[in-house]
């Protein structure tokens, strides 16, 4: 999932809500051509906006929604709950961003043939006795 | 408090290690030093990563509230070992992140204080188990897993067993399709209910 992808999926979670409370919320156009982090100041503004607002129903002492449930369908069809931004064995990190795909081990130290011959070594001396 | 260095926050993630919307609070230090290691700058010495303070790390968390609340999503506190951070978990969480969902990524291989500390605190553990079996498991991480089955039984009597989700890889010239069927099966007398399976990905494809 690329970060405008994400962007618009919180857009339209911020939109539900503010629909769903009777909060005046227009989402503004996202001027940035190249991609993002699928957040930015803009996009933070108008979440805590939001926030405010909703905090200030409660104070008035009107009931809120703010869970969406399981059965939230996004504009595309998709079911927000069963996206995934990425694999969840993927746990790595550069610059503060998970790297996509599946876990990736770092390059061996030793020669391919002497950790597999270590390897098998140790694999034979295991026994299901031990679990 | 002083400031603690962490390897990474990683904002606004999709059902991704944790329930709905949730931001990654990755720690530096981790007891463990398993030879296919996915964040292997979590071993650098002090210093070398970024250094947070509880309230800076709260107020991060705290601007993705709308989402959290939205999905049930929240912190989820990885690493490295978190539970190596624990007092320092605890006060991000009294400053507010209580209020959110929250999980918590660890191998359980630390002492049992430190576990202690967050059980009040903890929605859900995930629990990376990596391979049952002892020799296995100290050939891969360099440690014995005695400690991880005691916390383990510990939050179990706690009655956290619906809470933990315990995830057995695949490791590549360490383990084998039986190794994990065989974790699986002691961990089910143990209590544990919930399993995540999956495959490293290494040059032994």
């Amino acid at each position: 999932m690329t970060g405008k992808e994400k962007c618009e999926i919180l857009k339209q979670i911020r939109y539900e809500i503010a629909k769903r409370n009777g909060i005046n919320y227009t989402p503004s156009d996202c001027n940035n051509k190249s991609d993002c982090l699928g957040y930015c100041p803009i996009c933070e503004k108008e979440a805590e906006y939001i926030i405010s607002e909703l905090n200030q129903r409660i104070k008035d002492g009107h009931p809120v929604k703010i869970e969406l449930e399981k059965e939230f369908i996004l504009k595309d069809g998709s079911s927000l709950y069963m996206m995934n931004d990425h694999l969840s064995t993927s746990r790595q990190y550069v610059n503060d961003r998970p790297l996509k795909g599946e876990i990736i081990a770092p390059p061996r130290k030793k020669s391919f043939f002497s950790e597999l011959r270590e390897h098998f070594n140790f694999m034979t001396n295991i026994d299901d006795k031990d679990y | 408090m002083i400031k603690t260095p962490l390897i990474g926050i990683s904002r606004l993630r999709l059902n991704t290690d944790g329930n709905g919307i949730t931001t990654l609070i990755a720690f530096s230090g981790c007891p463990l030093n398993c030879k296919y290691c996915l964040n292997p700058q979590c071993l650098r010495e002090e210093g070398e990563n970024h250094n947070y303070t509880p309230k800076e790390i709260y107020e991060i968390l705290k601007k993705d509230e709308l989402y959290f609340l939205a999905t049930n999503g929240g912190a989820t506190f990885g690493g490295g070992e978190p539970l190596l951070r624990a007092d320092f978990i605890k006060e991000i969480l009294e400053l507010g992140a209580k209020r959110w969902h929250t999980t918590l990524e660890t191998s359980l291989n630390t002492p049992l204080s430190y576990l202690e500390k967050l059980l009040p605190y903890i929605n859900e553990y995930i629990v990376d188990i990596k391979d049952m079996n002892p020799v296995i498991y100290k050939t891969y991480t360099g440690s014995n897993n005695n400690q991880v089955i005691s916390n383990l039984k510990w939050l179990i009597e706690k009655g956290k067993s619906e809470n933990i989700l315990c995830r057995i890889p695949f490791i590549p010239l360490y383990n084998t399709q039986h190794s994990m069927t065989l974790s699986e099966m002691r961990l089910k007398d143990i209590g544990i209910t919930r399993f995540e399976k999956f495959k490293y990905i290494t040059d032994f494809k």
